[in-house]
């Protein structure tokens, strides 16, 4: 399964965040635990993860801090604040209403055949009463 | 490993989006999905590539930096710590730096303390040949200090300014001579040079080293040059509005603000080289393409009309001192071009302009030209500059590829 990079990049700011929320954590740590939440089915690319983190700063839900890695390097820690927690509460709500909206909507198997791409020829189709499609 | 660390760091760090500490919090990340990679079984080499690739294309990458910080790629010219490394001592540098610009200021002062006065005619020439000697050897503090040069080393360093000072003011010069006007334009090039030992922290035989100093000497001159042209439109608003309630701050200005102001500029100047980096770093190379094309024009025009009127160059000790300083121009440029072009890129066109400008030493032989740009070993031979209708020239050969050598016998 391929994650659209859509939906990826809004995904980002609730599951940093309810990662965040089990303590203060680190860049690379942040994209080991969202590689094993997701089974390795969400793949960031690692670099993206770190603008996103200095924006939820800016906006104040994660707090930053140098510290030093277990080797003594230097370290940026990030912790949730409270309009963190608050964000990603509303956030959860957000998406467990998507998620169930989608859930409840009836899934049927396609019934028309696949077929090849070919050249949409919009102004045929529209002559044609869209028969086309 | 290290090495491979650093190549990466200092190519993010040419992305303006992405500032110092970014740069260390992906450095960290690096490092530990390294650590991770080489405990699975993999080798240095191999870890090392896959870190790179997973932490993205840079400059996608950057761009994500610039949506978030859009600030940041408007240069700042504030003087603000570079975040990151050495950030800590910031301060202390920026104090140390004013200190000595201040010191420097002063000094050109302490001549009065003589009777020798800046508006006095008689000590013009007291003036004009020590000129370089007030504020160059407090620049060379500035980086020793920086640096941290060994005691041993510094007491060298002192030699070539005593040696300058001790020349310039003990020999019996004419006033408004020739010798004069040679020793005193050519004091500050040689002060110049034990200015760079300064900064290479006496290592100054690392080729990498030099050319950094090379860099940095043409990045300083632009920045004088910005200070002097601030400093010319405050002077100038200065003597209007003083003037327009009947005061004339002329005498002040002339006698104080300027001569001081100038001198503690070479420090605040060389400072800002090395503290606000980025804001001219790129600016520099655009500034030398500018002008290469344009010395190299005006050269080959000169050499045509030359060649056209017939008429030899006028074989006089005021036009060849004119002919040196064009010379000190050349090599500059040329130098700093080197110094400033990518050294993976192929030779260009822009490479190719250089060469007329190597080969037009008048009286002096055309060099033999090696591989014009990437293969270019520069030697200066400054022992030739004094002999009449012996300027010193540049002679390209070529030299091992990919590197461009600069050699300047001390």
């Amino acid at each position: 399964m391929n994650i659209g990079k859509d939906l990826v990049a809004a995904s980002a700011t609730p599951l940093v965040l309810s990662i965040l929320s089990d303590g203060e954590s680190y860049g690379y740590a942040i994209i080991k635990r969202v590689d094993e939440l997701s089974g390795g089915e969400l793949q960031w690319t690692d670099g993206m993860l770190y603008p996103v983190l200095h924006r939820l700063e800016r906006n104040g839900y994660v707090k930053a801090s140098w510290g030093r890695s277990e080797s003594g390097r230097r370290r940026k820690y990030y912790r949730l604040t409270y309009e963190g927690s608050e964000e990603l509460a509303s956030q959860r709500q957000q998406w467990q209403v998507v998620s169930s909206a989608l859930r409840s909507t009836p899934f049927h198997e396609c019934q028309l055949a696949p077929q090849g791409i070919r050249p949409l020829n919009v102004g045929r189709s529209l002559s044609d009463g869209g028969t086309n499609r | 490993m290290e090495e491979r660390i650093g190549e990466w760091r200092s190519y993010v760090r040419r992305r303006q989006a992405i500032d110092g500490m970014d740069v260390d919090e992906l450095e960290d990340h690096l490092r530990t999905q390294v650590a991770e990679l080489k405990e699975a079984g993999l080798d240095e080499e191999e870890a090392f590539l896959i870190a790179v690739k997973r932490i993205g294309d840079l400059d996608s990458l950057s761009r994500e930096y610039a949506q978030e910080y859009s600030e940041r790629l408007w240069k700042r010219l504030v003087v603000a710590p570079e975040a990151g490394e050495g950030g800590v001592g910031w301060r202390k540098e920026a104090l140390v730096a004013l200190g000595l610009a201040v010191a420097a200021g002063a000094a050109v002062k302490v001549p009065e303390l003589f009777g020798l006065r800046l508006d006095d005619d008689a000590a013009n020439s007291f003036y004009f040949r020590n000129f370089s000697q007030f504020a160059l050897p407090f620049l060379a503090v500035l980086f020793a200090w920086k640096r941290g040069l060994e005691p041993a080393r510094r007491l060298w360093l002192a030699a070539p300014f005593i040696i300058g000072a001790l020349m310039m003011n003990l020999l019996p010069f004419t006033s408004g001579g020739d010798t004069e006007t040679l020793a005193a334009l050519h004091l500050p090039m040689a002060l110049w040079l034990a200015v760079g030992v300064a900064y290479a922290g006496g290592l100054w035989r690392d080729h990498q080293t030099r050319m950094n100093y090379v860099r940095f000497s043409g990045e300083w001159l632009i920045y004088y040059a910005l200070i002097a042209l601030g400093g010319g439109v405050l002077i100038g608003i200065t003597v209007f509005i003083f003037g327009a309630i009947g005061l004339d701050v002329e005498l002040l200005l002339t006698s104080w603000v300027m001569p001081c102001g100038a001198m503690g500029a070479v420090i605040i100047a060389g400072w800002l080289v090395e503290a606000k980096q980025s804001v001219i770093e790129n600016m520099a190379p655009v500034l030398t393409m500018l002008f290469t094309p344009l010395f190299t024009l005006m050269l080959l025009a000169f050499l045509g009309t030359m060649v056209w009127t017939g008429s030899g160059i006028n074989v006089e000790r005021e036009v060849l001192i004119g002919f040196d300083l064009l010379l000190v121009v050349v090599v500059g440029l040329l130098l700093y071009a080197i110094s400033a072009r990518d050294p993976q890129a192929e030779p260009g066109l822009f490479d190719g302009l250089h060469c007329p400008g190597n080969l037009r030493a008048p009286g002096g032989r055309p060099g033999p030209l090696g591989h014009p740009g990437a293969d270019l070993r520069v030697r200066v031979h400054p022992q030739q500059g004094r002999r009449i209708g012996r300027e010193p020239h540049l002679g390209g050969e070529p030299g091992l590829v990919g590197r461009a050598l600069c050699e300047v016998p001390p």
